[in-house]
């Protein structure tokens, strides 16, 4: 008991080994600068490009024949687009979590995360965006959806969550990128002034936007990097609010249930914490950023999965419960259909990696342990994917009358479009790391400033009791 | 006398005038229930007892969350709230008469309506009578279980000094949190959502949970910011604190109105006989008003006024706020509970007031000698040091 309790306060730092604001800034700096990669970069990067070009090849396919090259039919016309989509939508949660709500409440360890989980997030969204747009058979006319008053004289359908997805999701498209790019100013400019290459120098010069390290700089940089983060911080909620609405305001039993906005939610960050373990875990370790990317960092980030995860299994638990509640025989089938029905192995193995496994993470010694760390944020990755098939699927395939009863098995094109998906992701993801500073230069400084101060105080000891603390007694 | 013991002087006169409020007005409440029959007696009862059990369950889930994320926020209003939660006790005594007034309160509780009802019928396996006296009874023991061991823990604390016992708090805290959701949802599900037995909502939990916490923080923060004015707390309020504090309660404002939201969008659009009649119920014969100025006076205005950092310095200021959305609470629970018993249009039963005021009466009793009967302030805490130096820190800024 005595060592446990030791152990859940991890001895480690925000910011461990020995670092002045030099080492810091050539630490983070040098990986875009030097031309030396370690040789993994170099066989991810290629292994993720070959999967670009399953995504290209899947969708010019696509593009030539239509949607009937994929696995959706009568009754499951939402098939693995709509699945990914919810999936790509939810991992990017966690960036704007870590960005915008962390900054808000002031949390220190979102310093070293917060540009990776940023830059998660932007590319999750690219690949969310993709599929929706690909799902409504002429991506050529997609502005539709947009309330254009074009010459026909049609509006899109204000009522509907699938228009009002349209909005959420370019606004935080938008809001997202402004947020990771005001963000990066500063170190952009740091790197230009590091460059020795000429082509760099006037590259990083550009993006930098003039910046020149003077107060008045930072104090408008301050102010805005704040207002966004107060923009962002609604996005959090409502976009995967919204597309849990897609499914919630519909008739169908399993998708119409009011927990879906909190539950789906949650979902969404429990998915975007697991993903970003999922690549903070091996370039932490290609990169040696141990000392800025800290056990404490992977032990909150284990812990926020945790909270998610059981708020997800309540949405589990409520759905059932009200389902059994209901007495009503639609939704009680639905409930013995993803038990005991044609789908049922992919909700068992859902519970088992959403519910069951993660629960190790009540275990300080599996916070600490990087490997297994990563093993459940794989696991949790899938689980929330499976989560959203058994939605999607068990829901559609069998609704009302049986002789609409169908099944749904996706094609070669439809798998082609999802690992092209990931392709995309991890290409752009090592190559933001090849060109991008990952981790925020000037906030590491400025948090090695604020903590070099908390060493200098005076030890927070019986010393600073205040007087008046001796007279609560009656 | 010093200024502290002159606090505890207050918190001791808090409880005897309330003590004394709350038989007067059970007494007359008493009489109530031979003037206006004990139908409804019973209804203004299961009405002001659940008024008061959120407030309750409220202070004990912040307890909890206290201990689990440890933010220093909650030190000034630990007391409060270990006191609110140490209520369950008497809640659980005041629960009796819901349980004797079932087959008046319940429709799932008289066999003559399930007889009748098919769909009842299907329902009798989760609603049934002794099935809903034990479940109340386990909600009850894991509750009082928990919030004992922790006030124990935390006033253990403060005399030895041990700073360990933070540890097990905490690790008491996060597995009671999630005992504490799955227990308050069936318990709502149970005590007042089955009261219109054949409507259901899956969020119901979630949205009585938030509200909850809601009403706690907006009663704690009332009670800190009154005895703020003299010592010790005088020493711990500041600007940095009422921000947190407010900030907190802005949080809770912004959670009711996604969840009451996200309930009715969703019932709204899919129209279906069985879930719209909730909402139609509460949308004629007057009732309307009442839900518009739950949206207006529950939400926007506190929300609005809650974003201003201007309200959240002045301790007066935010003093108002507060005790305003105490008010709505009751209103918002008036208009969840009484559509339920078939109240066409909303009117107030002078029974509703004096049982809001008895039971009420009891509960203050009941928590100012709790509040008396440790120090104010958690004193040995480790992290009050941190609350000082955070004071500290501020006093230049104020």
């Amino acid at each position: 008991m005595q060592g446990q309790i030791v152990r859940t306060e991890p001895a480690t730092e925000l910011i461990e080994g020995q670092h002045t604001y030099e080492t810091v800034t050539h630490k983070i700096g040098s990986v875009v600068l030097s031309y030396r990669h370690p040789r993994a970069w170099y066989v991810v990067t290629a292994i993720a490009a070959f999967f670009v070009f399953v995504l290209i090849t899947s969708i010019a396919w696509l593009l030539l024949r239509g949607v009937g090259i994929w696995g959706i039919n009568q009754p499951v016309g939402w098939g693995f687009a709509i699945i990914n989509f919810v999936w790509w939508i939810g991992i990017g949660h966690a960036g704007t979590l870590i960005s915008a709500i962390l900054l808000l409440l002031r949390q220190q360890w979102r310093t070293s995360i917060n540009r990776f989980a940023e830059a998660m997030t932007i590319f999750a969204v690219m690949c969310a965006g993709m599929f929706p747009l690909l799902h409504v058979g002429r991506p050529w006319v997609a502005y539709w959806l947009l309330p254009i008053p074009n010459w026909t004289g049609a509006w899109p359908q204000f009522r509907s969550p699938l228009i009002w997805d349209v909005f959420a999701v370019t606004t935080y498209f938008t809001v997202s990128l402004l947020f990771w790019f005001t963000g990066l100013i500063p170190d952009l400019a740091t790197l230009r002034d590091r460059a020795k290459n000429r082509l760099a120098q006037v590259i990083f010069g550009v993006l930098a936007m003039g910046w020149r390290n003077s107060a008045k700089h930072w104090h408008r940089y301050e102010s805005a990097y704040l207002l966004l983060a107060g923009l962002s911080t609604p996005l959090v909620v409502s976009v995967h609010s919204i597309v849990s609405l897609d499914f919630a305001v519909s008739l169908i039993p399993g998708w119409h249930t009011t927990i879906f906005p909190p539950y789906f939610v949650a979902g969404a960050i429990y998915s975007g914490f697991a993903m970003v373990l999922t690549l903070v875990i091996p370039i932490r370790a290609l990169y040696k950023m141990q000392d800025f990317l800290t056990m404490k960092h992977l032990d909150w980030m284990a812990k926020i999965m945790l909270a998610t995860g059981l708020i997800v299994f309540y949405g589990y638990i409520m759905e059932i419960f009200t389902a059994l509640y209901s007495a009503n025989q639609y939704e009680q089938y639905l409930i013995t259909n993803r038990f005991f029905g044609p789908y049922a192995p992919f909700f068992w193995a859902l519970l088992i990696c959403n519910g069951l496994i993660p629960q190790v993470l009540w275990s300080p010694k599996v916070r600490q342990n990087v490997v297994l760390l990563f093993i459940i944020s794989l696991i949790v990755n899938v689980g929330m994917w499976l989560e959203r098939f058994v939605i999607v699927v068990t829901s559609l395939h069998r609704d009302f009358l049986p002789s609409s009863w169908g099944m749904y098995v996706p094609t070669i094109w439809d798998w082609g479009l999802y690992l092209g998906t990931i392709g995309f992701f991890t290409f752009m993801m090592f190559l933001f790391v090849r060109f991008v500073p990952m981790i925020s230069i000037f906030e590491m400084r400025d948090l090695l400033h604020q903590t070099d101060r908390h060493h200098a105080a005076p030890a927070t000891g019986a010393a600073v009791t205040p007087a008046a603390s001796t007279e609560v007694t009656p | 006398m010093n200024p502290v013991q002159e606090t505890y002087q207050r918190f001791a006169r808090l409880s005897q005038t309330a003590l004394a409020v709350g038989i007067i007005a059970l007494l007359v409440s008493a009489a109530g229930f031979a003037l206006a029959g004990k139908t409804q007696f019973f209804r203004s009862y299961h009405y002001a007892y659940i008024v008061w059990m959120c407030l309750t369950l409220g202070t004990f889930g912040l307890t909890l969350l206290h201990h689990t994320v440890r933010g220093s926020w909650g030190l000034p209003i630990l007391r409060f709230l270990e006191a609110g939660a140490a209520t369950l006790p008497l809640m659980l005594v005041l629960f009796l008469p819901v349980v004797a007034g079932m087959s008046e309160l319940y429709p799932w509780a008289r066999p003559e309506v399930v007889q009748a009802n098919e769909h009842l019928q299907h329902k009798t396996g989760y609603l049934n009578v002794p099935f809903f006296i034990v479940r109340s009874a386990v909600y009850f023991a894991i509750w009082i279980a928990l919030a004992t061991v922790l006030r124990r823990s935390s006033l253990k604390q403060d005399e030895t000094g041990d700073a360990t016992l933070l540890q097990q708090r905490m690790n008491i805290g996060a597995p009671g949190l999630v005992l504490f959701v799955l227990t308050v949802t069936f318990a709502m599900i149970d005590w007042v959502m089955s009261l219109e037995p054949l409507w259901q909502s899956s969020i119901y939990g979630a949205w009585f949970i938030v509200g909850q916490g809601l009403s706690a923080f907006a009663f704690s923060t009332t009670v800190l910011l009154i005895a703020a004015r003299h010592k010790p707390f005088a020493d711990v309020v500041n600007p940095k604190l009422t921000r947190d504090l407010g900030n907190l309660t802005f949080a809770f404002v912004i959670l009711w109105a996604y969840t009451s939201f996200s309930q009715f969008l969703i019932m709204w659009s899919a129209n279906l006989p069985e879930e719209i009649v909730y909402y139609v119920k509460r949308n004629q014969g007057g009732w309307q008003y009442i839900s518009a100025a739950l949206t207006v006076l529950q939400f926007f205005l506190p929300f609005l006024l809650l974003l201003s950092s201007r309200v959240k310095r002045y301790a007066g200021l935010l003093l108002k706020v507060m005790v305003f959305i105490l008010v709505m609470r009751a209103v918002d629970l008036f208009w969840i509970i009484q559509p339920a018993f078939g109240l066409e249009s909303p009117r107030v039963h002078w029974l509703d007031i004096t049982l809001l005021a008895g039971i009420g009466g009891l509960w203050l009793w009941w928590f100012a000698r709790h509040v008396c009967a440790a120090p104010l302030l958690p004193r040995h805490d480790p992290r009050l040091q941190e609350a000082w130096l955070y004071e500290h820190s501020a006093s230049s800024v104020a």
